[in-house]
């Protein structure tokens, strides 16, 4: 399922929605806008994949990476939130920093807002290439992701403990 | 008087909603679902009144205090939190149920719901009844559920 | 007394250590330690085992009189999020902290690789999401939470992805749903018309003198609908027979003993705090509702034909004794502690008890791949006693404590209940009760009869060879053994040292009682809570 028009515009469209999903996660700190909106958006870069490019091709590519991209997000949101502890003496309150050679703020709450951002990203994706993935693809990622596992399928014949 | 548009707008979506979860078919039910779910968005929102305000959040750049609008100018954003919260919730558990359904048409006859040509009825002249939910209380197939998932898809 | 120090801060722990060690095994691939043990186990043992520690450190000191209030970021409620931890959350904290740490060594012996896939991951966001209820300040949170709760446990109730599992979990999903709009209306109608969130600033006020008069029953009413169904209380208890019986065994446990007793929670939570007057102005209908879950559970007990759909049935009617307990602490001068510490202490035993006895039947349903303790076409249950004379022994025992037999857990519960309804002077309550309780011994003894007596079960896979007919799936040992050892232990102590016991459901009961002390301890920003006075 790949269309042809979609092919020729993918990589400008790509690259344009991949920036205006960090425009808006970054946009995020003192307006509207953040890490929720930014993850969907990247999100839609994803799917715009995988309609032009078909599903098992996005899933050999980045298949594997999303749900350890969530676990990342999740990591980085929890680092965020109690990165001001032993400043404040609250957990969530947001650290500053103001980086002396770029001119940019930088803050704890927008770390906070990656976080969202890679989770929101990685499970609307997954999500989006579950729905369009055929049973046998799936199968086979499944099979992938338990690879390394210690008790076989032929446990029955082992016997009782007496 | 937006308020009894409002009103009335709740009551059509419940009663629709309501209507198409009583049809006891997957789909319907998703879609019966997703509109009492904005119904009740809709009853957050109207929950605070319906009053005309701006965007709760101060100009940039950063004005003096005493061109600041006044407290009664903004709207009250707490709803709006709420109803961003409610619909995430409901995003991700209708698509939850999406995929569920999914796996329903191919625990019956192993393709996925958007690899059948005609959505209804089923490939090759069937009815679409695996897809209506009357018989959830017979009895399993399998004596132990979760026992013998293993063997079924290897 | 209040301390919302640095300490307090430690409260946030229990929704940090979950989602931790989640996030830490999505991130990690998953790869063997030990033969029995990955990543993804060790992370939600360990986990387990921090919560815990934690817990036990909060049933400490919440114990001494001191309820821990976190003002989240440092902004004061009503306009922060707040956290409180009383007595009462920290005993269902300490409760849920055992639960899940039994649940895992049962989860790490018997999952297979399939249903492992997810679970560990899962559980941990179930046991965020648990816990964050218990010590959610306002309403939004804890929806939220019990958002978290039960989308994690609409994945948790397909894990293995059977038609009959899809087809529950559709129910499930559609139900717990609706329950959920319903509480969203609730936060609507409180935000709407009090424009307040925070459970102590609603209670201030609802103080005032000139309220709408529908606007109380219309808040208790909506509250009691979403919680009634997410508790399995009578007419709205069916999602729970049509599903948990086709989870697989592991998560049936953790559900028996998690996830209705968070709806329990709400109710015990909320009705004695905000509105003491409607619980004795609709006790009739309550008490009504409660008899007629222990009568519906115990005979849908009494009614499964398998060993799980018969004690999960049977969950309902242990909600109608709790639920009794709360209908009848309401009179018309207040809510009595009295009356809710055996409704707590009975919620503490069902917790405990209800997830040893699933764990028990849900590892025979796995050893002879059927529960049928009525032998039907497919085979049946019987003869296990000659090979698991241990598993015999310790469902017995929780059998004992299910049915209210001393000296386990279960008697001092439900005597309690009972002396409670005597002084009530609620006759057909007590005999309703006392019935069920007669039934639920028959039922428990039949349960056992099935499974573990008479003589070994026709083989049922004729191409196999027909050597050990009773070794028909993958087996099970002393890590399934140890944890529900370990919760009838539990039961035991709860039951010999009932003293004890009673002193902390007291202590809890006085807890939520007292309003004026749970309103100083969330300290609402000065101003507004003089203005309502």
């Amino acid at each position: 399922m790949t269309e042809l028009y979609l092919k020729y515009v993918l990589n400008g469209l790509t690259a344009a929605l991949i920036l205006l999903a960090f425009f808006f996660l970054l946009r995020g700190h003192l307006l509207p806008g953040g890490g929720f909106v930014g993850g969907l958006m990247a999100a839609a870069v994803v799917e715009l994949a995988i309609i032009s490019q078909g599903a098992v091709t996005v899933q050999r590519r980045v298949g594997r990476l999303l749900l350890p991209v969530s676990g990342l997000g999740l990591l980085t949101a929890v680092l965020a939130i109690i990165f001001g502890w032993p400043q404040s003496g609250t957990v969530f309150a947001p650290v500053y920093f103001h980086l002396p050679w770029l001119e940019v703020e930088f803050s704890t709450a927008l770390a906070f807002d990656f976080g969202v951002f890679l989770v929101v990203m990685s499970v609307t994706s997954l999500f989006l290439l579950d729905l369009t993935l055929t049973r046998s693809a799936r199968l086979e990622q499944l099979l992938d992701m338990e690879d390394m596992e210690d008790r076989s399928v032929g446990q029955e014949q082992v016997p009782p403990p007496s | 008087m937006s308020v009894l548009l409002l009103a009335l707008l709740v009551t059509l979506l419940l009663g629709s909603g309501t209507y198409l979860i009583l049809r006891q078919h997957a789909m319907k039910l998703i879609l019966g679902l997703g509109l009492i779910s904005h119904a009740f968005n809709l009853i957050i929102f109207s929950a605070t009144g319906l009053t005309a305000g701006t965007v709760p959040i101060l100009p940039l750049p950063p004005r003096k205090a005493d061109e600041w609008p006044g407290a009664g100018h903004f709207a009250d954003p707490l709803p709006h939190a709420l109803i961003l919260t409610a619909i995430v919730i409901g995003f991700g558990v209708t698509a939850y149920l999406i995929a569920l359904v999914q796996r329903l048409h191919e625990v019956r006859d192993g393709t996925a719901y958007h690899e059948v040509e005609h959505f209804s009825p089923g490939r090759s002249g069937e009815p679409d009844d695996y897809m209506y939910l009357e018989d959830t209380l017979s009895e399993p197939r399998s004596a132990a559920p979760g026992a013998d998932a293993t063997g079924a898809t290897r | 007394m209040t301390d919302s120090s640095n300490l307090a801060n430690l409260l946030a722990l229990f929704a940090i250590i979950p989602l931790c060690a989640a996030g830490g095994s999505l991130l990690i691939p998953r790869f063997q330690l030990l033969p029995r043990l990955h990543t993804h186990s060790l992370a939600a043992l360990l986990a387990g085992i921090v919560n815990l520690i934690l817990a036990l450190w909060l049933m400490a000191r919440t114990v001494q009189g001191t309820n821990l209030v976190l003002h989240v970021g440092g902004h004061h409620g009503p306009f922060g999020i707040v956290l409180v931890a009383d007595v009462f959350s920290a005993l269902l904290l300490l409760l849920t902290a055992v639960i899940y740490l039994g649940t895992v060594p049962f989860a790490i012996d018997v999952l297979d690789q399939r249903d492992r896939m997810g679970f560990y991951p899962l559980s941990l966001f179930l046991l965020m999401g648990v816990n964050g209820t218990f010590l959610a300040g306002d309403l939004f949170n804890l929806y939220v939470f019990f958002e978290i709760l039960v989308i994690t446990s609409f994945v948790l109730v397909t894990l293995g992805g059977q038609r009959d599992q899809i087809r529950g979990g559709l129910r499930f999903v559609v139900l717990n749903l609706l329950g959920s709009m319903v509480f969203l209306g609730a936060v609507a109608v409180a935000y709407g018309t009090l424009g307040t969130l925070n459970f102590a600033h609603i209670a201030v006020l609802l103080r005032q003198p000139n309220l709408p008069a529908w606007l109380v029953p219309m808040m208790a009413g909506l509250l009691f609908v979403a919680f009634a169904g997410k508790s399995a209380l009578f007419p709205l208890h069916f999602w729970l027979p049509c599903s948990y019986h086709t989870t697989h065994p592991v998560v049936n446990a953790l559900f028996g003993g998690l996830l209705t007793k968070v709806g329990l929670y709400s109710l015990f939570r909320l009705f004695p705090l905000l509105f003491p007057e409607q619980l004795a102005a609709w006790q009739p209908a309550f008490l009504a509702l409660a008899g007629a879950s222990m009568v519906v559970g115990t005979l849908g007990g009494l009614s499964g034909d398998t060993l799980r759909r018969a004690l999960s049935f049977q969950i309902v009617s242990h909600i109608g004794f709790i639920f009794a307990g709360l209908a009848l602490a309401g009179t018309r001068n207040g809510v009595l502690a009295v009356g809710l510490a055996p409704a707590i202490l009975y919620l503490a035993h069902h917790m405990v008890v209800k997830t040893a006895v699933l764990m028990a039947g849900g590892a025979i349903e796995l050893e002879l791949q059927t529960g049928r303790v009525v032998p039907g076409p497919d085979g049946g249950t019987g003869g296990l006693l000659a090979h698991r004379q241990w598993l015999a022994i310790w469902f017995f025992l929780t059998a004992l404590s299910l049915a209210g037999i001393p000296p386990f857990s279960g008697f001092t519960g439900k005597l309690g209940l009972l002396l409670l309804m005597i002084s009530m002077e609620q006759w057909l309550l007590l005999a309703v009760a006392v019935l069920s309780s007669f039934v639920t011994l028959y039922m428990i003894m039949r349960l056992w009869q099935g499974a573990f007596w008479g003589a070994p079960p026709p083989v049922r896979n004729t191409d196999g060879p027909a050597a050990a007919p009773t070794r028909l799936g993958p087996g099970f040992g002393m890590l399934t053994l140890t944890p529900i050892a370990v919760l009838v232990g539990c039961s035991l102590l709860m039951g010999v040292f009932g003293e004890s016991a009673w002193s902390v459901a007291n202590q809890a009961a006085a807890t939520l009682t007292d309003v004026e002390a749970y309103i100083d301890s969330v300290a609402l920003a000065g101003h507004l809570a003089d203005a309502s006075h």
